[in-house]
């Protein structure tokens, strides 16, 4: 599950840069290097702001470069006869997933390129508007990628033999990439000026957030009442995966908030508020992660620090 | 929202001790991941 990794490394590279754009008065627009008012900052916040920066850089280029060498070792696999179709037609487990963190990855590639990368790179974002286009091409090859390998997934979860009593909570990796994908078009959303990339990005982003909310509830419903009547957790490896619930809140909760800023003034009829939608969104993350932790705090107590790695490991992150 | 929160120092400050939570998880979980990759390359399974 190698592409968690960079996923991982392009969600700690935006926590800093969301801390530096909302904490730091920098006008309009994405915050940048240059926007910091570096002459009247106090001693106290260079030594809160200088340490975020450097992990911002360090995430930024890990970011990059594990998702280019993880995409070199995807090609060099995708080459080899049978490797996909051996891997996507196998549902036991809902193992197959797992190939959904491909688009998740990508899709948070684009953002830590708009965010993170346009806060070191005056290019980047002195041209964010000219770049909008390719995003949206971008965009569009990873919404695109989403719908077939979903479609492709769900006959093999809903086939004959498949025992769904086996499925676990890396049953949401796909949702997750359902909310990434939606993550970036309401980026695009958000910051595009042009009416028409706009509207395109809005009516992607709307097809996939409904979707991927409404599929969030059915399977959690469904992995909830399954484990319920198991009436015992999953392996340990697998407790971590109960995470994946809060990254799929949150973005589908920023990606409600942009769509609706959008929407609402042209239309008449009243949307759900979106700083309800997004508030709401957080409140049942901390609702989820900290009944998470007491749930399965015997892992964490006893288990994970001399444990090997398991991919839902990355859940936590 | 988030300008909101940020005016409170309470809130930013467990913001704050979130972000260097991610990043120490963040190591553990990699130097597992790396111990794990150096043993048994995953990627001639499963590159993803």
């Amino acid at each position: 599950m190698l592409f968690q990794a960079s996923l991982a490394a392009g969600g700690v590279a935006l926590m800093p840069f969301n801390y530096l754009q909302y904490g730091i008065d920098h006008g309009k627009g994405l915050i940048t290097w240059a926007k910091i008012p570096w002459d009247t900052m106090t001693g106290a916040q260079y030594a809160l702001y200088l340490p975020l920066i450097a992990l911002m850089l360090a995430f930024t280029v890990l970011h990059f470069g594990l998702t280019g060498y993880f995409l070199w070792r995807l090609a060099k696999w995708l080459g080899t006869p049978g490797a996909f179709g051996g891997f996507i037609n196998v549902p036991q487990k809902n193992q197959n997933a797992g190939i959904l963190a491909i688009v998740a990855s990508l899709a948070m590639t684009a953002n830590v390129f708009w965010g993170p990368l346009g806060f070191f790179v005056p290019w980047v974002s002195s041209n964010l508007q000219a770049l909008m286009l390719p995003s949206l091409i971008f965009f569009g090859i990873l919404w695109v990628a989403l719908l077939l390998l979903e479609v492709k997934a769900l006959r093999t979860w809903f086939g004959k033999d498949v025992d769904r009593t086996q499925f676990n909570f890396i049953w949401l990796l796909d949702v997750s990439a359902f909310a990434l994908v939606s993550l970036a078009g309401s980026g695009i959303v958000a910051i595009s000026t042009n009416t028409s990339i706009q509207e395109t990005a809005a009516v992607a982003t709307i097809i996939t957030l409904v979707f991927g909310f409404l599929w969030l509830l059915y399977k959690l419903v469904y992995l909830i009442s399954t484990h319920a009547k198991a009436a015992k957790l999953p392996d340990n490896p697998l407790l971590p995966a109960f995470f994946l619930v809060i990254p799929i809140a949150c973005l589908f909760g920023l990606a409600a908030y942009r769509v609706v800023n959008y929407l609402q003034p042209q239309l008449t009829v009243d949307l759900p508020d979106s700083t309800a939608l997004v508030v709401g969104s957080y409140a049942l993350t901390i609702v989820w992660g900290l009944t998470t932790l007491y749930l399965i705090r015997d892992y964490f107590l006893t288990y994970f620090r001399r444990s090997d790695f398991a991919p839902p490991q990355w859940g936590l992150v | 929202m988030f300008a909101f929160f940020a005016q409170y120092r309470g809130i930013s400050f467990l913001n704050y001790i979130s972000i260097l939570l991610a990043v120490v998880m963040f190591g553990f979980v990699m130097s597992k991941f790396l111990r794990a990759y150096s043993v048994v390359d995953e990627v001639a399974v499963v590159p993803f």
